[in-house]
C-alpha cells in the first residue's frame, strides 16, 4: 500500500514539474458569445485566434511557451461576466481579453483588480481591445487594465475634426445606446461639436436600450422629421445594423458618422446607398497602405468561408505587444509582462503605436474613412463581398490623439 | 403630419405582428387553460424554419411550409407532452411549457448556432411601396399587415362560421357535453394548440427577417406577448387585438416624446439644478422609458381591472 502511495505521489510530482517546464499561457476570451451580440464576439475571437496562431508558429516566446485561447461566454452582461471570469480563473487563465460593452469591461476590471489584490501569487491582466468608455483609463483606471483601442473621447475628437471641415453639414442627430459607452459618445459629441462648430445644430439626442430595440423605424421617423443632415452614432453590433436597415428601408438621405460600421454586417446592410455617405472612425481599415491590405488578405485567406473581413487592428496590436512584453520580461508572469507593456512602443501596419504609462491607453494613428466603391483599378479592397470598401479621408497621428488623464493607479 | 402618419403606419404593422403572436397564445389559453410559456419559442422556430426552408425552396413556399412545420411541432408537443402532464394539474402544465422554452432555445443553439442567421427579406418584396411626403414606406411592412389582417379575418370566419369553429367554441365552454355528443375533444385540443403554434410560427416567418433571427428573439418578445394577453383579457381574441394595437402605438409613439419630468415641473415654474441629486432621475425622457411603458400599463391594468380590457373571468 505504501509503495502505491509512493508511486502515485511520484507521478503527481512529475506531472506538476512536467507542466512547469513547457508552460502553456492561457488567454481567457471572456466575451458575449450568445445573445444579440454573439456574432460580434465570434468575429473578435477569430481575430484573436489568428494572431495567437501566428505567435505560436513563430515560436518566439521564451522557453518554448505556447498560447492557448479559451472562450468563455459572458452573454454581454456584467453579472454573467463575473461568473465567466470565475470559470476562467478555475482553469487558470493568465490574461483576460474582452471588448464588447463597456459595462461588462467595468465589471471585469473591478473583479480582476480585486482578484489580483487577494491572490498576488496568481495575478491576471485585463486586455481590453474594444470597450471605449473613457472612465476605464481615467477615474476608473486599474493597473491591471490595458486598452488597445482609442477611447470615446479620442475617437470623437478625431471625428469632430472632420465634421468641422465639412461645412455642408449644418445639423446632426445623435443616437446612441443607453449605457456608459453610448452616453459618453453622446456627451463627447455634444461638447466637442459645440466648441468646433458653434454654427452646427444638434437637432436630436436619443438614447435607446442596448440590444433590445428590434425595430428602429420609430427612431428613423423621428430623425426624418427632425430634418437632420447627418447621424452620429456609436452603436455597434445589431444595434447598428438594425438602425441602418431601418434607415435604408425608409429611404433616409443622411450622412452617417459611426464608430463601428466596418464591423460585420454594417456595410452589406447599407449597400450602395451608403457610398460617400457612411463614415467611420477606426484605428484600422484595409485600405490604409500595402501592409494593411496584406493583413486583410491574410484574414480572408485564413477564413475563406466567413462573412466578415478583418476589422480589429487592436486585437493584433494587443497580441503583438503581449508577445514583445513576454520576450522582454523573459516569461509569462502577468506582473512583469504588465510592467514591460507600460511605455512600450511597437511598429505595426499603420505606424508606430505606444502604450501610455500613466493610464494604460494605447496611442495609435486614427483614421476617418468613408464608404466607396472598390475595383481593381482604384486598388482598394472591399468588405463582405459587397464591392464596397473604406477609403481614408482624414488621418490623425498617434501623438495628436493624446488626451489629458485623471488616472491615478492605486 | 408626415411624422405622425409614418409612425402610425409603423405602429400598426408592429401591433398587427404582436396580434399574430398573441392570438395563438390567447386562443390556447381560452381553450385549454394553459398559459403557454413556450409560445414565443414557437415564434422563433417559425423564423428559423422559414430561414432553413427558404434556403431550399425560396421565401414563398417557406411562408406556408414554416408555419405548418411549427404547427406539427406544436401538435406533437400537445399530444406527447402536455396531455401527459395534464392530469397533474395546471402547475405541471405551466412548468412543462416553461421548461420547453429553454429546451427549444438550446436546440436552436445546437442547430443554428448562437449568432444571428442571415434570414433576409425576399428580393421580390424588397422595394418601396409608396412615398409619403418624402419618407419611403417599405413594401414588406405593408405585406406583413396584409397577412395579419387576412389571418385575423380567416380566424374569425373559421371560429364563427364553420363546423370546426362551432365544435371548438363548444369545447371551450362545455367540453363534457361535446365529448358526450361524440366529438373527440382531446383531438380538438391538439388542433387548437397546433393552430396557435402555427400562428406564432407565421409571425416568426414575417418578423424574423424584418427584425433579426437569433436565439434571443424568443426571450425578447416573450414578455411583451404576455403583456398583450393580460391587457386584452385572458382568452379574448378581440381584447388581444385591441391590446396589440395599443401597445404597438405606445411603443412607437413614445419614442418621439422627448418630454421628461423636468419639463413637467418647469411648467409650474420649478427649475431643477443639473447638479442636484434629483436631476438624473427626473431628466429621463418618455422616449427613454419607451420599453418600460407596456409593463407599466400592465401593472396599472392589473390594479384597476384585473380581468383585462375584454376578459370575462376574474382570475
Amino acid at each position: 500500500m505504501r509503495f502505491l502511495y509512493l508511486v502515485f505521489s511520484l507521478i503527481l510530482c512529475c506531472q506538476v514539474s512536467c507542466s512547469e517546464t513547457s508552460k502553456e499561457i492561457k488567454i481567457g476570451f471572456v466575451e458575449g458569445l450568445s445573445g444579440p451580440f454573439a456574432n460580434i464576439g465570434e468575429v473578435a475571437l477569430r481575430h484573436l485566434e489568428l494572431e495567437v496562431e501566428a505567435v505560436n508558429r513563430r515560436g518566439s516566446l521564451p522557453d518554448g511557451m505556447r498560447i492557448t485561447v479559451l472562450p468563455f461566454d459572458n452573454k454581454t452582461n456584467p453579472q454573467e461576466a463575473l461568473l465567466a471570469f470565475r470559470s476562467a480563473l478555475d482553469v487558470g487563465v493568465d490574461y483576460v481579453f474582452q471588448g464588447n460593452s463597456s459595462s461588462v469591461a467595468t465589471a471585469l476590471t473591478d473583479a480582476i483588480a480585486k482578484h489580483n489584490r487577494r491572490n498576488p501569487s496568481h495575478p491576471v491582466l485585463f486586455i481590453n481591445y474594444a470597450a471605449l468608455d473613457p472612465a476605464l483609463t481615467n477615474e476608473h483606471c486599474k493597473r491591471s487594465h490595458f486598452r488597445f483601442d482609442a477611447d470615446v473621447d479620442m475617437k470623437m475628437a478625431a471625428l469632430t475634426e472632420y465634421i468641422a471641415v465639412r461645412e455642408d453639414i449644418e445639423s446632426v442627430y445623435l443616437i446612441n445606446q443607453d449605457y456608459s459607452y453610448g452616453q459618453a459618445v453622446a456627451g463627447a459629441a455634444r461638447s466637442m461639436l459645440k466648441r468646433k462648430r458653434p454654427d452646427l445644430s444638434i437637432v436630436g439626442d436619443d438614447l435607446h436600450p442596448i440590444g433590445r430595440v428590434k425595430d428602429f423605424s420609430p427612431y428613423i421617423a423621428k430623425i426624418k422629421s427632425s430634418g437632420a443632415q447627418a447621424i452620429v452614432t456609436g452603436n455597434w453590433g445589431s444595434d447598428l445594423t438594425l438602425l441602418i436597415k431601418s434607415a435604408r428601408q425608409m429611404g433616409v438621405d443622411v450622412d452617417f458618422f459611426t464608430f463601428n460600421v466596418g464591423m460585420t454586417g454594417g456595410v452589406s446592410t447599407i449597400g450602395e446607398a451608403g457610398i460617400e455617405r457612411v463614415h467611420q472612425i477606426t484605428n484600422w481599415h484595409a485600405n490604409i497602405n500595402e501592409l494593411t491590405r496584406n493583413n486583410a488578405a491574410l484574414y480572408r485567406n485564413q477564413h475563406p468561408d466567413v462573412f466578415e473581413d478583418a476589422y480589429y487592428g487592436s486585437v493584433r496590436r494587443a497580441v503583438r505587444m503581449l508577445e514583445k512584453a513576454m520576450i522582454e520580461s523573459g516569461g509569462a508572469d502577468p506582473v512583469s509582462v504588465g510592467s514591460a507593456l507600460r511605455n512600450m512602443s511597437l511598429t505595426d501596419d499603420t505606424g508606430l503605436v505606444s502604450m501610455r504609462g500613466d493610464n494604460h491607453q494605447l496611442l495609435q494613428p486614427l483614421f476617418v474613412s468613408k464608404l466607396v466603391r472598390v475595383s481593381p483599378e482604384n486598388g482598394l479592397i472591399g468588405v463582405e463581398n459587397s464591392g464596397l470598401g473604406f477609403k481614408t479621408v482624414a488621418e490623425i497621428p498617434a501623438e495628436k490623439t493624446r488626451m489629458p488623464t485623471t488616472c491615478q493607479f492605486e | 403630419m408626415e411624422f405622425f402618419l409614418i409612425t402610425l403606419l409603423n405602429s400598426l404593422s408592429y401591433g398587427l405582428l404582436l396580434f399574430m403572436l398573441s392570438s395563438g397564445l390567447t386562443l390556447i389559453f381560452s381553450m385549454m387553460g394553459v398559459l403557454n410559456f413556450a409560445h414565443a419559442s414557437f415564434y422563433m422556430l417559425g423564423a428559423y424554419f422559414a430561414y432553413q426552408t427558404g434556403l431550399v425552396f425560396g421565401f414563398w413556399p417557406a411562408l406556408f411550409l414554416a408555419p405548418i412545420l411549427v404547427g406539427i411541432v406544436g401538435a406533437i408537443t400537445e399530444r406527447y407532452g402536455l396531455r401527459k402532464v395534464h392530469k397533474f394539474g395546471h402547475v405541471a402544465e405551466l412548468l412543462f411549457t416553461f421548461g420547453l422554452a429553454y429546451v427549444i432555445e438550446e436546440i436552436v443553439h445546437l442547430i443554428w448556432g448562437r449568432a444571428p442567421v442571415d434570414y433576409r427579406i425576399p428580393e421580390s418584396l424588397n422595394f418601396t411601396l409608396f412615398t409619403l411626403f418624402n419618407t419611403q414606406y417599405p413594401a414588406y411592412r405593408a405585406f406583413m399587415m396584409l397577412v395579419s389582417v387576412g389571418m385575423l379575418a380567416a380566424l374569425f370566419l373559421v371560429l364563427t362560421k364553420t363546423r370546426i369553429g362551432m365544435i371548438v367554441q363548444a369545447s371551450l365552454t362545455h367540453p363534457d357535453m361535446v365529448q358526450a355528443l361524440g366529438h373527440n375533444v382531446p383531438r380538438v385540443f391538439m388542433l387548437v394548440f397546433a393552430g396557435g403554434c402555427a400562428l406564432a410560427g407565421l409571425a416568426g416567418v414575417l418578423g424574423g427577417n424584418l427584425f433579426i433571427t437569433e436565439p434571443g428573439m424568443a426571450f425578447a418578445v416573450g414578455s411583451i406577448v404576455f403583456v398583450v394577453v393580460v391587457l386584452g383579457g385572458m382568452g379574448s381574441l378581440v381584447g388581444a387585438f385591441i391590446a396589440s394595437l395599443l401597445i404597438g402605438a405606445i411603443q412607437t409613439f413614445s419614442v418621439a416624446l422627448d418630454l421628461s419630468f423636468l419639463d413637467l415641473v418647469a411648467v409650474f415654474g420649478v427649475n431643477i439644478d443639473p447638479g442636484s441629486t434629483w436631476y438624473g432621475g427626473l431628466s429621463i425622457t418618455i422616449s427613454q422609458m419607451a420599453p418600460v411603458l407596456p409593463y407599466l400599463l400592465m401593472v396599472l391594468m392589473l390594479i384597476v381591472r384585473p380581468r383585462g380590457l375584454m376578459g370575462t373571468r376574474e382570475s
